[in-house]
């Protein structure tokens, strides 16, 4: 831990940095007229900052699983020297950009600088080792713990966007918002009192277990009160006249670990002949395994009512509520009790499928919708193998996404469409959002009248998407297509022209921004959103469409700079060049 | 909904179905059975239009249409009582998961079904729920196929257990059963858009959605519109940040065809570009005809939908109405989808399922209603 404080020290030792929005395209170790842009910096290297592991080669993208068990340890005040020259750091600010696209929610300034500083690999790094508050905290700081309570449900909302806004740990909370569309739990199928806990504590969970062990993300979500609600875990019990419930069962299977059919390592499967992964035999035995559990019983402490407290709690398991006997999984036996848990999900985390389904739905959502098979078949070895023989390892998996040459590299197929989610998060994180009245209230986004997108409500288990949606008369995979139709393309763009004038209580700061974009002329001032908010892809003609629509603003005032901004990038955020993320 | 099924028989239905089962295999049954009909002529000069009411999660069909003959020999409602009573837990209307006939007396159907193995008829009730769909069927304006699912040929339950006979593909998995029941290779209700394409030349207006992008809808030529709670949005803004060149700007750059551009080298990028503005200016050139058919249609409707006005399924099929009533006159053939959903309800069932099965009736009989309104309610 000693290390990552350094690091995180180092980092917000960054000063708000100002890019010159001409000079893309070029490496900090090139002595262009960035550097003189970079020049806050300088006190940085007074630091002793180099990263040990980066042993002076060219950064990332080679070695994948990479030294990711040792990484947990390795950085330490004595390795932290040097500068970004001798690192042979050689990521522009166009590929440390996209970078950010993929492992958190957009691009500044400062956080472009960063990555160039650090490089991926050391970003990573830096950010595995930070944490925030945890959500079910703040909710009972803010007073939602109380009885009057006891019906919520909405203001998990509220702590969920306040981190997804502003939290330093922009890694992780990436990776808690697509673990939790791969583990789908959503509000709308949970009724109990305190939803705004148990959802809040399912946030929580997956912060704690994102970039740990497989195993343990998925045991631990499984406990969850959201998660034994959503599929009826919680409270099925032994009925000697009935059968158990099966949702879990089925879809710990069909979406958490294995899915249907087998799989090759690269994720196919031959498609001529599709071999069942399980037999509904198995998913009865498996939905009697996993009877008797159910909620904690909990006390209240200050400002925390009991009921709301055992959202907190991994479910408890009670024998006698259990299907009695030892019961057959996949051909082996499980014994009876609290241990066929664990041994149930030691067979789902072993199967050869797990490691290429995972692999596959990881990369869909932080990279591209049509992964090649050997970009799977990387990810899921990593999956099989750390490197040091631990199987699950998600730091190591989470590293060979993102650095993956298909990910990093120039790679013309590489290509998702960014979800209506992400683009709002990217608005705020770019331009610094904050909560005017502290309370984070930004109403539900999830109508086809707004952005058509709500986290945690997605309309089933299977999410807002599936991974193999074609839209129509397309003959690639685009998954995220499935949000989009005539009513939510436009509804976005409405949504969003409101969101660029502050109408929320969640609004941009355009004062500091006015402060970096002051001097800046209208083609400057288009190229800077291009960097931040596309990562350079957008077209000449774009690039001139848009400098041409602000080019008649005026913008001495304030009022003029904040028009001016709010024009030049919600045009930008409008465009189907910006919408698919490369 | 303009064809009304009074007394097809499960065993008249199913020899007509066996007498079309030459079509193409891997389409659902209920495609076929569409086919028989004259739904798909789409030469016809009248007006008809397919709407498609999807129940998402997978609806409790053995609590929405219960068999009505306790007492009576090798009852069916005995047979279903003993699976789903439980412990006998009585709560409500229910006896553990089964519905207890009391609650059923106001639901029992005119009409009776006719078991095909032992030739004997039985008599039926819905959901105690559904008392406005209960009337439209006693009065004739609607009625029940039962038996239509997504089997790829007939399977008897001797086959199922013992493995032989074709089932139908992911027969566990909600997910692909609800693709495949809105579709096969491309979805029904699109394949018979395309027919209708043949014949008429308003692709936007033919397959509308307010149930979001969906597979039932797509076809090969075909493609659905999708629709808001406020009809079809458009950006025909006079200035954006008080500028008109920005509200120009934003149309320009939001509706270029790039599909113009693209060849078989282009890579995955270009494609979804394309295909992001091609539904942005699918929508440009069609919402002002949406709208105009829906405020149009809005005056010929109003205060026609009576029950539940702001519940997600009334509001979509008002929409569907004030587009039917508000429609351009050449139009001879529409489909349409809306949707409900939160049907997957495992231990919840004794607590909603007959609120959304109540949202379903009333939403249909208010359909109908506003059909009747417009002359459209009962065809042959």
């Amino acid at each position: 831990m000693h290390c990552t404080y350094n690091l995180k020290q180092v980092a917000s030792n960054l000063t708000e940095l100002q890019l010159n929005p001409i000079s893309r395209g070029h490496a900090m170790t090139e002595p262009t007229t960035s550097m003189t842009d970079v020049q806050p910096i300088h006190p940085l290297t007074l630091l002793p900052l180099s990263l040990a592991a980066c042993g002076g080669s060219a950064d990332d993208a080679v070695d994948l699983a990479g030294d990711a068990v040792s990484a947990r340890h390795d950085l330490n005040a004595n390795d932290l020297q040097g500068s970004p020259a001798t690192n042979g750091n050689t990521r522009t600010e166009e590929e440390a950009a996209a970078f950010l696209a993929r492992a958190a929610f957009g691009a500044t300034p400062k956080s472009i600088a960063r990555v160039r500083w650090l490089g991926f690999k050391n970003w990573i790094r830096w950010q595995e080792g930070l944490r925030s508050d945890k959500h079910t905290t703040w909710l009972t700081e803010n007073g939602f713990g109380t009885k009057e309570w006891l019906l919520g449900k909405a203001p998990y909302e509220r702590t969920m966007w306040r981190k997804y806004f502003t939290a330093e740990d922009e890694l992780r909370q990436r990776l808690v918002y697509a673990w939790s569309q791969i583990f789908v739990v959503s509000g709308d199928g949970i009724s109990v009192y305190f939803a705004h806990y148990s959802l809040a504590n399912y946030l929580d969970v997956l912060e704690e277990y994102v970039l740990g062990n497989f195993k343990d993300l998925l045991k631990n979500v499984t406990l969850t009160t959201a998660m034994g609600c959503f599929l009826n875990m919680r409270g099925n019990r032994y009925n000697p006249k009935a059968v158990p419930d099966e949702n879990f069962a089925r879809e710990i299977m069909q979406l958490f670990t294995i899915g249907l059919t087998h799989l090759n390592e690269d994720g196919t499967s031959n498609e001529n002949m599709k071999v069942p992964t399980y037999t509904n035999e198995d998913v009865k035995a498996l939905a009697a395994i996993l009877t008797g559990w159910d909620f904690a019983n909990a006390d209240s402490t200050i400002g925390l009512h009991s009921e709301a407290r055992r959202h907190l709690m991994p479910m408890v398991f009670d024998l006698k509520r259990h299907v009695p006997g030892g019961k057959t999984f996949f051909n082996q036996s499980i014994p009876e009790g609290e241990a066929g848990l664990d041994a149930v999900l030691d067979i789902l985390c072993n199967h050869a499928n797990t490691g290429p389904f995972i692999a596959r739905r990881l990369i869909q959502l932080l990279v591209t919708s049509n992964p090649s098979r050997r970009y799977v078949k990387d990810v899921a070895r990593v999956f099989a193998n750390n490197g040091k023989k631990v199987r699950g390892d998600l730091l190591a998996v989470t590293r060979a996404v993102l650095l993956h040459q298909e990910a990093t590299q120039e790679n013309p197929d590489r290509a998702k469409l960014r979800e209506p989610v992400l683009r709002l998060l990217q608005w705020g994180r770019t331009f610094g959002a904050r909560s005017i009245s502290g309370k984070w209230t930004l109403e539900t986004t999830g109508w086809n009248s707004r952005l058509g997108q709500m986290p945690l409500r997605a309309p089933s288990v299977f999410g807002f998407f599936s991974p193999d949606y074609h839209p129509p008369g397309e003959s690639i995979r685009a998954p995220e297509f499935q949000l989009l139709d005539e009513a939510t393309v436009v509804s976005y763009i409405k949504y969003m022209l409101s969101i660029f004038k502050n109408e929320h209580d969640v609004q941009a700061n355009y004062e500091s921004e006015i402060e970096m974009v002051r001097n800046l002329t209208n083609i400057e001032l288009v190229q800077r959103y291009n960097l931040l908010l596309t990562a350079n892809t957008l077209s000449s003609s774009t690039v001139n469409e848009v400098v041409a629509a602000i080019s008649g603003m005026k913008f001495k005032t304030n009022i003029g700079h904040t028009r001016r901004i709010g024009a030049a990038a919600f045009l930008i955020m409008c465009c189907s060049e910006y919408f698919i993320q490369t | 909904m303009t064809q009304s099924v009074t007394s097809i028989t499960r065993r008249a239905l199913l020899k007509k179905a066996s007498a079309i089962a030459v079509g193409p295999a891997a389409l659902p049954l209920s495609m076929h059975l569409l086919g028989m009909g004259n739904a798909a002529a789409a030469t016809a000069t009248d007006y008809k239009a397919l709407v498609c009411v999807f129940m998402y999660g997978g609806n409790d069909h053995y609590n929405t249409i219960i068999p009505f003959d306790a007492g009576e020999t090798d009852s069916f409602y005995e047979k279903y009582y003993h699976v789903r009573k439980g412990y006998g837990l009585i709560k409500g209307n229910y006896e553990g998961m089964a519905l207890r006939t009391s609650s059923l007396i106001n639901t029992v159907l005119n009409a009776s079904a006719l078991d095909p193995v032992s030739e004997r008829t039985v008599k039926m009730a819905l959901a105690p729920g559904m008392e406005a769909m209960h009337k439209l069927i006693n009065e004739g304006h609607a009625g029940i196929l039962l038996n239509v699912g997504t089997l790829e040929e007939p399977l008897t339950k001797a086959q199922f257990f013992s493995g032989k006979g074709n089932r139908p593909s992911d027969i566990f998995s909600h997910t692909q059963s609800q693709d495949w029941q809105k579709s096969a290779l491309a979805g029904w209700g699109g394949q018979l858009a395309d027919l209708f394409l043949a014949e008429q030349d308003n692709s936007a207006m033919t397959c509308i959605s307010t149930a979001g992008s969906s597979r039932f809808l797509g076809g090969t030529s075909a493609l659905a519109y999708g629709v808001g709670r406020r009809g079809a949005g458009r950006l025909n803004y006079e200035t954006l940040f008080y500028e008109h060149k920005v509200a120009k700007a934003l149309v320009t750059l939001t509706t270029k065809d790039l599909s113009l551009n693209l060849t078989s080298k282009s890579n995955n990028a270009e494609r979804m570009r394309a295909a992001y503005n091609k539904v942005m200016i699918r929508n440009e050139k069609t919402a002002e005809k949406v709208n105009k058919a829906l405020n149009l249609g809005n005056d010929l409707l109003i205060n026609s939908i009576r029950h539940d006005k702001d519940t997600t399924l009334s509001s979509q099929l008002e929409t569907v109405a004030r587009l039917i009533a508000g429609r351009p006159t050449e139009l001879k053939r529409q489909i349409f989808m809306v949707s409900l959903g939160g049907f997957d309800l495992h231990d919840g069932l004794s607590e909603r399922h007959q609120h959304l099965l109540t949202l379903v009736s009333n939403g249909l009989s208010d359909f109908t209603m506003a059909m009747n309104k417009l002359g459209l309610g009962s065809r042959p």
